[in-house]
């Protein structure tokens, strides 16, 4: 493994180097930024608490705060993109550049079995992906939990901390290296996988969006927490029978006047369904999984492409 | 053990396309243990895809490709375990250094010879550091024939590999051949165009036309039964003619070397009249 580890790196030793150690900088700066936010809230509360009677005082304080939360925002949009673009870029240019430059005709000569050569050739460029990915996670759930002052992350986060990004990775980096091979040309490898995984993002989230609207349940309103799924539907509960009505139903039953007072009317409680906070790593083990079997029918599309592909 | 096949071809037949003509014509071939065969023919005469076949880089289109008895397509795994393969235009991987060239040949096929692709790539003075992109064309070939050397196959399938090389780097390349052969029972199959290198190095000659064999014989028996009509009186089969490099034209009969009116014909003359009848026979068959 150790050898393949260094040919892996001999073959992409740029790429690899540019990439990874761009998502090991992010991480860190990640881990930077949630080891200073803290202070810096704690920093502008104590100031204003001594300068009650002038904001400007603390505007110092204040900018390198929103500094910080703007810079932990970025980190964890970057975070949550970079499965996508490792696996595209690196993944799809990984067989095809073999075929397209007919370094493939040595490698297939030389290894009796072409399914052995392509796990030696990928499993260690995969390894190094999650790793580093793995790593980018848990800063970013680092920087994320820092700037939200909560104790856990939830549906308002998805797929841009922990594990789920390095699942993410693998899965779009093992669809990069089935087109790559299946297409044999660098470029156009790498602008289908994106298109693939442009169409897989969406439909990814339809899926996700359709689950959270088909298990959402009524809950008072005003108990939604951070963590918490985005509300898909609101109603108002009959307070003495229990019954749900809509909120149309209600608005054509009371016609109350356009004065909202912020205070659920008389009798009833406004009720949103969303899916709690609390079954958030179902959804996000849900997610792995359906990814995790993307993963493996991609492997076995490059396993089969492999077997019958003609080098050049 | 001696009359052990290592590459059989059995009706083999190849197209690429149904727009496209047959690239190989049901052959069926049977090369021994041991020695370098040439595989002669023209352009597009099916050589390539021949060897390619044997190395299970082609499916057939119909019958097999057989490597110690093995298919080549259908098993290609346990076939390739007794072929070394040395492609037209080798590429070596430009960001890898020759040493690491013989690291993954070593991960890939636990037989492989490290110390002695080392040895011969000294011997040639290839510099074990240098980048695949930093040698010549010469030097990425000899590179290629030390992998496939060095990989101890039964069978080694050299593609053109010495079209690019200049004189002083083929005759390197056909003593590492011949050497290894000599030495070590491999059994080689060598397309080429080049007739000098064949007689040199080659017993056994095979010539190609048009996707079928027109000719399978030793060196020796190629020899010995074709010759050179000295005039028009010949009654001999005539094998084809071709136009001299003085003008004059030769026509390459099937003879005894001794046979009256007749000379005996070099191994160049042999197969560029085999050469000739196959492009004559090609032409009239597109023309119909």
């Amino acid at each position: 493994m150790r050898a393949d580890l260094y040919l892996a790196w001999r073959h992409q030793a740029s790429e690899l180097a540019m990439l990874i150690g761009s998502c090991l900088a992010i991480a860190a700066l990640a881990v930077i930024c949630a080891l200073l936010i803290e202070p810096a809230t704690d920093a502008v509360q104590a100031c204003l608490r001594e300068n009650s009677s002038s904001f400007d005082a603390c505007k110092a304080e204040t900018d390198f705060a929103s500094l910080l939360a703007g810079g932990a925002g970025l980190l964890v949009a970057l975070t949550g993109a970079a499965p996508f673009f490792l696996g595209v870029v690196l993944g799809a240019p990984l067989m095809a550049r073999e075929i397209e430059l007919g370094t493939a005709s040595l490698a297939w000569s030389l290894n009796p079995s072409r399914v052995m050569w392509l796990v030696r050739r990928v499993l260690p460029v995969a390894a190094l992906v999650v790793v580093a990915l793995l790593i980018m996670g848990q800063a970013s759930e680092a920087v994320a939990l820092a700037a939200s002052q909560e104790s856990a992350l939830g549906f308002q986060s998805l797929g841009t901390h922990g594990p789920l990004v390095a699942v993410r990775g693998l899965a779009v980096l093992t669809i990069g290296v089935g087109i790559g091979l299946f297409i044999g040309r660098q470029l156009p490898a790498v602008l289908l996988t994106g298109a693939v995984i442009g169409v897989l993002y969406i439909g990814l989230t339809l899926g996700r969006d359709a689950l959270i609207r088909a298990e959402a349940v009524p809950i008072p309103a005003r108990e939604q927490t951070f963590l918490d799924s985005w509300p898909v539907d609101n109603a108002y509960r009959d307070d003495d029978t229990g019954e749900m009505i809509s909120m149309d139903d209600w608005y054509a039953q009371n016609q109350p006047d356009d004065s909202w007072t912020g205070e659920d009317p008389p009798g009833v409680t406004m009720m949103s369904y969303f899916v709690p906070g609390e079954r958030y790593p179902e959804f996000v083990a849900r997610e792995a999984g359906a990814l995790a079997i993307v993963t493996v029918l991609a492997g076995l599309l490059a396993v089969g492409v492999i077997r019958s592909r003609r080098p050049l | 053990m001696a009359d052990e096949l290592v590459l059989q071809a059995e009706e083999l037949a190849k197209r690429y396309s149904r727009r496209r003509a047959w690239a190989l014509r049901e052959i069926d071939l049977a090369i021994p243990r041991g020695g370098i065969t040439a595989l002669v023919g023209p352009n597009a005469a099916g050589k390539s895809t021949l060897i390619r076949s044997w190395i299970g880089f082609e499916k057939p289109t119909r019958g097999r490709a057989l490597v110690c008895g093995v298919d080549a397509w259908n098993h290609r795994t346990r076939a390739l375990e007794h072929v070394g393969y040395v492609s037209q235009s080798p590429t070596l991987y430009d960001t890898l250094s020759v040493a690491d060239h013989l690291l993954m040949a070593q991960r890939a096929r636990a037989s492989f010879d490290r110390p002695g692709a080392e040895r011969r790539l000294d011997e040639l003075a290839v510099p074990l550091a240098a980048m695949g992109n930093e040698l010549s064309g010469g030097q990425q070939a000899q590179v290629a024939l030390a992998l496939a050397l060095s990989s101890r196959a039964d069978v080694l399938l050299l593609d053109e590999p010495l079209a690019s090389l200049d004189p002083l780097a083929r005759r390197e390349f056909l003593y590492l051949l011949t050497d290894a052969v000599r030495t070590e029972g491999t059994t080689a199959l060598l397309s080429s165009h080049i007739v000098t290198d064949i007689e040199q190095a080659c017993d056994h000659l095979i010539v190609l036309g048009v996707g079928r064999v027109v000719l399978d014989l030793s060196v020796d028996e190629a020899l010995a039964t074709h010759a050179v009509a000295l005039d028009d009186t010949s009654t001999a089969p005539i094998v084809g003619g071709f136009r001299d490099t003085d003008g004059s034209r030769l026509t390459v009969v099937t003879a005894p070397a001794d046979a009256p009116n007749h000379r005996p014909a070099t191994l160049e003359e042999v197969m560029l009249a085999h050469l000739a009848a196959t492009r004559a026979t090609s032409l009239s068959e597109r023309a119909a």
